[in-house]
């Protein structure tokens, strides 16, 4: 019997018209990596604010190594060795990666000097022990994110910690760097530390986890050996319900005219000599790894990001996109992965966002701006895409991450855009509301628009596009279409680079 | 297709958004009550009007001010705009013998180049508006004391004096149908029409507005030149009252704006804010005063109570939770 670590019994939690967990148990083990997953909104979060103690529990009691602990702030967990790795990871990039090791607790020499020299060591001292090559001399912002997270996980082991709680530390890593993330978890599970992970890829819980928590609307649904667990069965009880990701049964347009075609676009490292074609009713999917360029291709062709140099042709006419603003006229429109940041005024109501970007459509003597007929479109949109909200006056940031992604398409096609270029739709939205969004992109292209769809998960690209063109480091290395569509062929292309490309040519 | 039911309409966020925008309405109505009843001189007609005419003006300045702060900027050069105004007006018809028309068109024009000149610094120079509009307002400081020598220009016609003291009816005053005038043209501006709504969505979140379509950079430079210019109105109307110009005229104005538009409900992050807002903070902060020199109070205390009043309103809209 592995040596118990944490054992949460009957956690209940309200916020003011919530019941955000209700009786839920929860347990670790040393040498344990522990899988917490759930759809969005299932409590995974606010269960792990509760044990590190932002959060504090309306009822139920938590117990360390068999003893029961009163955790009543981050700084209780923190004495206690439970340390929290969030997905925003809390550093100070201006700071060097040893201050930001051993902030608030330097070492002084003469109780008033910091001692620098002292933190780089026990920095570097952290670093050997993780077997990752960081300098700790140099400002955190100039690493990349991986490399970053492998800070946080050196300045929760500088605490001593022997819980370590991980919130979706892959979904912004490469492969090889999740293979490194992984080498390191091992490690520490070796060493007896007890590791939760909380993720959406089910995948790779497959390969590091030991046991699988399931939880849903803010309860406990099971807890299984990864060993014996099936993936479908994993979701199903992820969803309450069985699904299948299934391709979609919509067929290729035939001879169906190009509505956008792009040839030769060069745009910073990111975006080179990139050419493909959307037809009208056709969903192009645009697959690769993070960073391959995807998200930069789409802002250059959108105008957000100025081009150096390329062609550009909307419906066979060649035009020139600067800003945005030209894009829009042109009929295409960008749905940003970060809607909050990119796509919605949060502070708005939601009918404000959804006629925003087509104003003129509103005036009444070409001048005043007719909240009747905004309204008309409003809910006429919200009847089409099913938005879930109160009121058409609602502001947008009461709506959940589904809504606001539909409320972002409701103001393109508002604007009778007619080429939509979705950039990681289903991010941070749950099951439900993905297929949801599937069912609308199909629709969509039913009806004749043309759609490029930028995803990272592999089994969404699989299920919507016709045809898919693959990306690695800027350029395009592959196209494959109908039942070509797999994931190792795309993944074969993806990481494809530049050497290899253009030695098989 | 929605099982959701949509209410008919009306407020997302509920009572308590709607109290929260319309508490210094709710304060304001308070405040006059209890004046009215504690001060027999208070509540006479003439007194009352006087309160407004004072509020007029610096009303007027500060929905410049307002729409600055609506699209997350700040404008420090009002105080300048204003001096030069005044005595750059004065200057054209008492030195110059210009037309009255002439040099309020002209002055007017001065001011939206200020502006311009601001906004072009912010938005296209992406200079942090705190600074850029600060350097302006120095600058500008220095060439209308060259030209004046810091000394006032008096001698404008007395007919230009019913911009400032004139009734209309005999009983209400000018300014204030100036001012409940150019209220309403802006209300409906920031209402019913796309570049009033393109200021809120600037405020809110200029890059999203900017993937919208939008010229977000029109808008901000719009907001500073309207600034301008509305500080100028302003600063005529003050100037029209004691029928010289005068480069002080503005230099204590800053602080009771900011105040204003604060108090009238407007986010000094931008994207939230209402024109009436402002109207009823400008009349908030007069009556104030007014009932501060009515009961003999020495008038530095209002420098402290103005403090007071600011510093309350600023800590409740950023400690209240409006999600």
């Amino acid at each position: 019997m592995a040596q118990e670590l944490i054992r949460m019994e009957h956690i209940s939690k309200s916020f003011p018209g919530v019941k955000a967990l209700s009786d839920v148990s929860f347990q670790l083990n040393a040498g344990e990596v522990h899988a917490l997953v759930g759809e969005n909104g299932a409590g995974k979060s606010t269960l792990m604010k509760v044990l590190t103690g932002v959060y504090a529990k309306d009822e139920g009691r938590i117990f360390l190594h068999g003893k029961e602990v009163d955790i009543r702030g981050v700084r209780d967990s923190q004495r206690l060795g439970i340390v929290m790795i969030h997905q925003e990871l809390n550093l100070m990039n201006h700071l060097t990666v040893a201050q930001n090791i051993f902030i608030g607790r330097e070492e002084r020499r003469a109780l008033f000097f910091l001692n620098d020299a002292a933190l780089n060591r026990r920095a570097r001292e952290l670093f050997e022990r993780l077997r990752v090559d960081i300098d700790p001399t140099v400002p955190v912002g100039s690493l990349t994110v991986a490399k970053q997270q492998m800070v946080e996980i050196a300045k929760a082991l500088s605490y001593n910690s022997e819980v370590l709680i991980m919130d979706e530390p892959t979904a912004a890593l490469t492969d090889n760097e999740i293979e490194d993330l992984f080498r390191v978890i091992r490690m520490l599970r070796a060493e007896g530390k007890g590791i939760i992970h909380i993720s959406h890829r089910l995948e790779e819980l497959k390969q590091i986890s030991d046991r699988i928590t399931v939880m849903r609307d803010g309860g406990y649904v099971a807890t299984v050996d990864t060993a014996q667990a099936q993936t479908n069965q994993i979701i199903s009880m992820m969803v309450g319900r069985e699904i299948f990701i299934t391709r979609s049964e919509r067929a290729a347009p035939q001879n169906a005219p190009v509505a956008l075609e792009v040839k030769n676009l060069n745009a910073g490292r990111m975006v080179r000599d990139v050419s493909f074609k959307v037809h009208k009713g056709e969903i192009l999917g645009i697959a690769g790894l993070v960073g391959a360029g995807r998200t930069e291709t789409a802002r250059a062709i959108f105008g957000a990001d100025p081009l150096e140099s390329g062609e550009i042709f909307v419906h066979g006419q060649r035009l020139n996109i600067r800003t945005p603003k030209d894009a829009v006229r042109a009929g295409i429109a960008y749905l940003s992965e970060d809607r909050k940041r990119y796509g919605l005024m949060l502070g708005l109501s939601v009918q404000t966002n959804t006629s925003i970007a087509a104003m003129k459509r509103f005036l009444r003597a070409g001048f005043f701006l007719s909240d009747a007929r905004e309204e008309q479109n409003m809910r006429k949109m919200i009847d089409e895409l099913s938005i879930k909200t109160p009121s058409t006056h609602q502001l947008t940031r009461f709506l959940s991450g589904g809504n606001q992604q539909k409320v972002v398409l409701a103001k393109w096609l508002t604007r009778n855009c007619d080429v939509l270029i979705f950039d990681e739709p289903t991010r941070g939205i749950d099951v439900g509301a993905k297929n949801e969004i599937y069912k609308l992109l199909d629709r969509l292209a039913a009806e004749g628009k043309a759609i490029i769809m930028i995803s990272s998960e592999l089994p969404e690209i699989i299920r919507v596009s016709n045809r898919v063109v693959v990306m690695c480091e800027g350029r395009i290395t592959g196209e494959v279409k109908g039942d070509e569509i797999d994931q190792t062929t795309i993944m074969r292309y993806a990481t494809m680079r530049e050497a290899q490309a253009i030695g098989g040519e | 297709m929605s099982e959701y039911k949509l209410k008919s309409k009306r407020y997302g966020g509920g009572f308590r958004a709607f109290f929260f925008d319309w508490m210094i309405l709710i304060l304001f109505v308070a405040l006059v009550i209890i004046c009215c009843v504690s001060n027999a001189q208070f509540r006479t007609m003439n007194n009352i009007m006087n309160v407004l005419r004072q509020a007029s003006f610096i009303s007027i300045i500060a929905m410049g001010e307002f729409f600055v702060i609506l699209t997350g900027q700040m404008d420090m050069s009002i105080t300048s705009t204003i001096g030069m105004t005044s005595i750059f007006f004065a200057g054209f018809v008492v030195n110059n013998g210009m037309p009255m028309g002439i040099a309020l068109v002209l002055v007017l024009l001065m001011s939206a180049v200020v502006g311009l000149i601001n906004g072009v610094l912010t938005v296209y120079g992406k200079m942090p508006s705190f600074i850029a509009t600060l350097v302006v307002m120095n600058v500008l400081k220095g060439l209308y004391y060259i030209y004046s020598r810091g000394l006032p220009i008096s001698g404008l016609p007395s007919s230009f004096n019913y911009l400032g003291a004139g009734y209309v009816f005999n009983i209400v005053p000018f300014p204030v149908v100036m001012m409940l005038v150019i209220a309403v043209i802006l209300w409906a501006m920031t209402k019913y029409t796309a570049v009033g709504r393109a200021f809120y969505a600037v405020g809110g979140n200029a890059e999203a507005s900017r993937l919208s379509g939008i010229n977000t950079r029109f808008v901000g430079i719009l907001a500073f030149v309207l600034c301008g210019v509305l500080s100028s109105v302003g600063a005529l109307g003050l100037t029209a009252r004691s029928l010289s110009g005068n480069v002080s005229i503005g230099e204590e104005l800053l602080f009771d704006v900011m105040t204003i538009v604060v108090l009238g409900g407007t986010s000094l992050t931008g994207g939230r804010g209402k024109i009436f807002g402002v109207v009823i903070g400008a009349l908030f902060l007069q009556v104030i005063s007014n009932y501060m020199v009515l009961m003999s109070i020495n008038t530095y205390w209002q420098w402290v109570v103005k403090g007071i009043i600011l510093v309350a309103v600023v800590l409740i809209d950023s400690n209240t939770k409006k999600d």
